[in-house]
């Protein structure tokens, strides 16, 4: 069978229980999208860091195993909305959606009517240029759509806690979350593999903040050490909205994170993130803020670890807009190297086309400062415990940029869980 | 409790210090002093156990034991403090974090179990009223945007909560006003005891006018070129260290 039979027949039978499946305008666009994926060099190198051609999904008919209630709890936020996916689908058992005020929309893709889909026609099939948006979008199965109208404040979270426990496949997912002017909310994505796991989430989160919008946006990625992993986060963001994204990437073998975010009239943007790496895990962050209007503030905060023979990456591109008179851009990113074999690379960029703009970078990648060593030691501790201090006294920071509260401390057990010895005593935190 | 026997010193292959003998028994108050590049600070830094110094000669017995192959934090669970010249910021872990990690480090060296969370408070608080500084401090990133009296005051702080044996003070009041200095003086008063020594590293006497030393000992070129009581202090004082660099070395 062709690769491209193999699609259709699969396309058929991983989604039949989906209202999309008989939208005629959503299956033309997956089927060009996969006649542009074939189109595009095979050997281009998306495809062969990721596997793309030939991981494909579990099909929606096979049997789905129950998960372990321990796991679960452990992510999930007591207080939140929570939608709960198990290898890219919806397990309506497991969310908790009570309550919800009046026209907020919480809902998994797969529930949506058909009319309620195409009523998001353009989100669904927006153009796609990498081979990655693609693959994404030819398998696009399951995910959230959350709808809070204009001046509707979100008083609990809503946590999109998405479980990865399969062997081998895609796990594609797709977020729609939109804020009406004025509105707020906080929301998230935990994403969390068993130990194990050895499947490829695919997953992309599209946000659109009207006027005034504000929007706390938070990842989690604690994949298995063996699991592939890429997010791409695109995020319009209306006049005065305000965007505060936190990103905190741990488990996977192989993982990208992208987020992009076009800045509106005197819209803002804080963004605040953080990569520990060991072993041979590999790990990118990109962002790219465009300022595509006057007065809007942009801030990136940015930190990586790499131990071992780990390797990271943060790319990060700032561009200013000729029209964007008056903005005010800062990057930061600090980079610590744990043993002599880890390798961090840092590339930022500013793009400006723009006078009257403030704009500034900082790039740093060193090692743990001795002088903190030696103080640590001199009060008693050992060396390995002075090193893991001072390991989790660099990501905390980013850490503590976080709200205090139950997700700050999931952020901080998941970041103590992925140190190499257990010397730092969360309870006394 | 101290016994340096013709201690040589270098550092990147220099001779810093060149032959100190210094004996430092229970309850004693020692003050080093001596002018800039004396060698003071490396002989704080050599009692602590800091890297990069090279002992070339002598011997250092604390307690009976040979000192020098002891890593720091092995000097520090025996009861050698050392109170840094510059106290190093740590953003992103709290001040009572490293008071807990270290009293508990001690006392697990010692065979005792963590300390009662409990008591672990009233005795921070009961402490840190002697330093006066606010308890705001505690939860804060260790030194993190401290003044320079908060940052040395911190360091007395962790010296009065792990109550070391032998004290050692670098310094510890160059860059403080009269009234910083005059806390941290108390603080160290508070913590005088029979069994308790201290090692005053100090460039200045003014120290020494709260906190009285049982001997005076100024170093020059790397050896001790003068001991004596207190009022050597203030014959140091009054003279300047001009004249003491041409002085041969004390027999």
């Amino acid at each position: 069978m062709s690769l491209a039979q193999e699609l259709d027949t699969r396309l058929r039978e991983t989604l039949p229980r989906w209202s999309g499946h008989d939208l005629a305008w959503l299956q033309d666009y997956r089927q060009q999208t996969l006649a542009a994926f074939r189109e595009t060099d095979p050997g281009s190198k998306p495809d062969k860091q990721w596997q793309l051609g030939t991981t494909l999904p579990r099909s929606l008919s096979a049997v789905r195993p129950g998960i372990d209630p321990a796991w679960l709890q452990h992510y999930r936020l007591p207080e939140a909305f929570c939608l709960v996916f198990v290898d890219g689908v919806l397990r309506p058992e497991y969310s908790v959606r009570d309550d919800l005020p009046d026209g907020v929309v919480l809902k998994a893709l797969s529930e949506m009517r058909a009319e309620e889909l195409t009523a998001h026609r353009a989100r669904l099939t927006p153009p796609a240029t990498d081979p990655l948006t693609r693959w994404n979008l030819i398998w696009l199965q399951d995910g959230v759509c959350l709808d809070i109208p204009e001046r509707v404040c979100l008083q609990r979270p809503v946590q999109i806690l998405c479980l990865a426990s399969n062997v081998g496949e895609l796990i594609p997912l797709r977020h729609l979350l939109t804020l009406g002017s004025q509105a707020e909310a906080s929301v998230m994505e935990t994403y969390a593999g068993l130990e194990g796991a050895t499947g490829f989430t695919l997953t992309s989160t599209d946000i659109r903040l009207g006027t005034a919008a504000l929007l706390d946006h938070h990842s989690l990625q604690r994949e298995s050490t063996r699991a592939r992993h890429c997010h791409s986060i695109q995020v319009e963001s209306g006049p005065r909205a305000r965007f505060r994204q936190h990103h905190v990437a741990l488990g996977a073998a192989r993982s990208l994170t992208t987020i992009s975010n076009p800045l509106g009239l005197a819209a803002e943007s804080q963004l605040n993130g953080l990569f520990h790496l060991a072993g041979s895990q590999q790990g990118e962050i990109h962002t790219r803020i465009d300022h595509a209007a006057p007065r809007g503030n942009s801030r990136q905060s940015y930190r990586g670890l790499a131990t071992d023979q780990a390797k990271g990456v943060f790319d990060g591109i700032i561009q200013v807009q000729p029209q964007a008179g008056k903005i005010s851009a800062t990057m930061q990113n600090r980079n610590l190297l744990l043993s002599p074999a880890a390798e961090i690379d840092s590339r930022p960029q500013l793009e400006i086309s723009a006078d009257d703009v403030q704009c500034s970078h900082g790039v740093t990648v060193g090692q743990l400062d001795a002088d903190a060593v030696f103080f640590l030691t001199a009060r008693g501790l050992s060396e390995v415990e002075a090193r893991t201090i001072l390991g989790f006294a660099f990501a905390n920071e980013i850490i503590q940029s976080v709200p205090p509260g139950h997700y700050r401390s999931l952020v901080q057990t998941a970041f103590l869980a992925s140190l190499p010895q257990a010397d730092i005593h969360q309870d006394w935190l | 409790m101290l016994s340096i026997n013709d201690i040589h010193v270098q550092v990147d292959d220099k001779p810093i210090l060149k032959g100190i003998t210094l004996t430092v028994n229970p309850g004693e108050v020692h003050a080093i002093m001596g002018p800039n590049g004396s060698g003071k600070s490396t002989l704080a830094n050599v009692l602590a156990g800091r890297p990069g110094y090279t002992v070339t000669g002598g011997s250092i017995l604390y307690q009976g034991e040979d000192l020098l192959p002891m890593k720091p934090e092995e000097r520090a669970r025996a009861g050698v403090f050392l109170a840094f010249q510059y106290p190093v910021e740590i953003p992103g872990v709290s001040n009572i974090y490293l008071l807990k990690a270290a009293l508990n480090a001690l006392r697990k060296s010692r065979g005792q179990p963590e300390i009662d969370a409990m008591d672990f408070l009233t005795l921070v608080k009961s402490r840190i009223r002697a330093v006066n500084l606010d308890e705001a401090f505690l939860y804060r990133g260790i030194n993190e945007g401290f003044s320079g009296g908060e940052k040395k005051r911190n360091e007395i702080l962790q010296m009065a909560i792990l109550e070391p044996l032998l004290c050692i003070l670098d310094e510890t009041d160059s860059g403080l006003d009269i009234d910083a200095l005059k806390q941290v003086a108390d603080g160290v008063n508070g913590l005088r005891s029979p069994d308790r020594s201290f090692v005053l590293v100090t460039h200045y006497q003014r120290l020494l006018d709260y906190i009285r030393p049982d001997r005076v000992h100024v170093l020059a070129g790397g050896r001790i070129v003068r001991s004596g009581g207190p009022e050597l202090a203030l014959e140091l004082e009054a003279k300047g260290y001009g004249w003491i660099e041409h002085l041969p070395q004390e027999a």
